[in-house]
């Protein structure tokens, strides 16, 4: 009897690490695909992705740069759709996505490439930036508390 | 909307949110403003510090407020520790904090468990190398206890 319980406490000690990392790992990859649909959504200018995978609480803002969307909504139907309008193309590539897990909480940083068209005057751009996303877990899974994004256009940088 | 396409976005959901750029030289009364929040949370009073820091041109205290292991972005750069980051852009971070006035817009901060996250937009104006600066900033911190303290662990910075 005693090997009996030796043998499952051994096993079980074997066996958890690999439990814990296949839960980081789920976590990571509801995340990644999280933020790829996101990104989809600006390319195409659909703001589905961003009412199924934001938090979206009452009173939330959405900055950008010095102006703002006040609420999931406005983000959405003044930000998101808008763009495919003004933009005749844009495209967005995640060069590189790191995933931080804390418990409930996470945040991912997405290295990207945007480029894009802007339809009225034909001017394209090539910028390069960093996303910062941070996520809560939900009983409905992962979803975005805040995001921050920031892109420079694609030339050296120049110290301050 | 155009100008910025959309990568420049940033969500503030109230529950977390924000303002304060790296750069903050005021210190406002902010205790029942709905702009600020969270800033008398353990975390809320590191954010401070090293928005303070920064200003004074306190490189000691910056870098005791840092994880080792703190992200670091900033337009295009980025740096992935506080040694990187010491070696490279807080010198010229602090150089230009000390040099301009900045005023924070919002401030929010938000613990959940053992981490926090901290929010903030602030103006910054003023003449630096001779270049005429004014313009909103934001920030997002995000914060770790560490050994039972609250160290920053990722920072991003735009305007």
């Amino acid at each position: 009897m005693k090997l009996f319980y030796a043998s499952c406490v051994v096993i079980f000690l074997a066996t958890s690490p690999y439990i814990y990392a296949s839960e980081q790992t789920n976590d990571e990859t509801e995340i990644l695909e999280m933020i790829q649909d996101i990104e989809k959504g600006w390319e195409s200018g659909n703001g589905m992705p961003f009412y199924q995978h934001y938090l979206g609480q009452v009173g939330a803002r959405y900055i950008e740069s010095g102006g703002q969307n006040k609420g999931l909504e406005d983000l959405v139907k003044n930000h998101v759709e808008p763009e495919k309008e003004v933009l005749k193309r844009l495209t967005i590539d995640i060069l590189d996505i790191e995933t931080n897990v804390e418990g409930d909480f996470a945040w991912a940083v997405t290295t990207v490439n945007v480029s894009g068209e802007v339809r009225k005057t034909g001017a394209v751009f090539d910028k390069k930036g960093f996303q910062t996303y941070l996520f809560r877990r939900t009983d409905e899974g992962w979803k975005v508390i805040h995001s921050h994004s920031s892109t420079r256009d694609n030339k050296p940088h120049k110290h301050r | 909307m155009k100008k910025i396409y959309l990568l420049s976005i940033i969500l503030v959901p109230l529950l977390l949110t924000n303002s304060v750029n790296a750069h903050d030289k005021s210190h406002n009364d902010t205790s029942n403003s709905p702009m600020f929040s969270g800033l008398d949370s353990d975390a809320g009073i590191i954010a401070k510090q090293f928005h303070k820091a920064l200003s004074e041109a306190n490189a000691e205290t910056v870098m005791s407020l840092l994880a080792d292991d703190v992200l670091i972005l900033e337009g295009g750069r980025i740096e992935r520790s506080a040694d990187e980051y010491r070696a490279h852009h807080l010198q010229a971070d602090m150089q230009f904090s000390s040099a301009v006035t900045t005023k924070t817009i919002e401030h929010h901060v938000r613990v959940h468990g053992n981490t926090a996250v901290s929010i903030s937009r602030s103006h910054t104006s003023g003449n630096y190398k001779g270049r005429d600066i004014d313009r909103t900033g934001n920030e997002t911190l995000f914060l770790t206890l560490i050994n039972g303290q609250w160290k920053i662990s990722h920072i991003h910075w735009s305007h």
